[in-house]
């Protein structure tokens, strides 16, 4: 952040994770929040450290994906989520 | 340079005269910002003779509004200068506010209560990415209870342009 101003698509996905982070407070249960908070968060941190900056259409297309997982998650029917790790 | 002279001569003037302003607004009035009209007053009280009309000049008036356009210089408005309204919405933050948004801050980059954070702490300057100012920005929502427009937010840099935003909306909200 700092002076540097943001690119459009640093924007989105700013915007996207916003999104997240505003359903995980629409869940009712405490801990439902927290445990979303956390994968969202782990996730997001960890594409910004792996996912090259030049690689647009990946990101892109993770932006996309992100879009389609906050509709499901906005729906009041989801309660929780849950990250299994796969090696 | 005699344009100069005469530039610096009117803004002079006008700074004492903005307050004569109203009075001779009776006068035969083009827009404000107009340098002639601006001169002419400047002229008007120079010679503190009230039997000079408007008209009475015209080759000045003429040779001043020449020389100012060649300048495009603006500083001849009337309108007030924007600077000092910025300076006071900038100080306008409530201590408790600012207090508050510390505590915020604090609390969501989990730092150490001994760290300090005050008013003109940069969130960069905490080691906060992108991310994390989202989240600082949502913790504050939620502390205050308001919502924040995305634009503006992802404009926060500082703890007291936050608490500014803040105390705007729920001035707003009131």
């Amino acid at each position: 952040m700092g002076a540097t101003k943001l690119s459009g698509m640093q924007k989105q996905v700013l915007s996207l994770y916003r999104g997240f982070l505003r359903a995980a407070r629409s869940k009712p249960a405490t801990e439902d929040r927290k445990r979303i908070e956390m994968i969202v968060s782990t996730e997001f941190r960890k594409n910004s450290k792996e996912v090259d900056r030049k690689n647009f259409q990946y990101i892109e297309y993770l932006l996309r994906l992100g879009h389609k997982q906050l509709d499901q998650l906005k729906s009041p029917d989801m309660v929780s989520i849950s990250s299994v790790k796969i090696n | 340079m005699h344009s100069h002279w005469n530039l610096r001569q009117t803004t002079t003037i006008k700074n004492s005269l903005s307050l004569l302003l109203h009075p001779l607004c009776l006068l035969p009035s083009p827009p404000p910002s107009d340098p002639s009209f601006s001169l002419s007053l400047g002229l008007m009280a120079s010679m503190a003779a009230g039997s000079i009309s408007l008209n009475a000049r015209p080759r000045q008036m003429a040779t001043a509004v020449k020389g100012f356009s060649q300048g495009s210089r603006s500083n001849l408005s009337f309108t007030l200068r924007p600077l000092p309204t910025r300076l006071s919405v900038s100080c306008a933050a409530k201590p408790e506010t600012v207090d508050k948004v510390c505590e915020v801050v604090k609390k969501q980059l989990s730092l150490k209560a001994s760290d300090e954070v005050t008013a003109a702490t940069k969130f960069s300057a905490l080691g906060a990415d992108s991310l994390d100012t989202v989240e600082i920005v949502m913790g504050l929502e939620e502390a205050f209870d308001i919502e924040m427009e995305e634009d503006k937010a992802q404009a926060i840099e500082t703890v007291e342009q936050a608490a500014e935003l803040i105390e705007e909306i729920l001035k707003a909200k009131a």
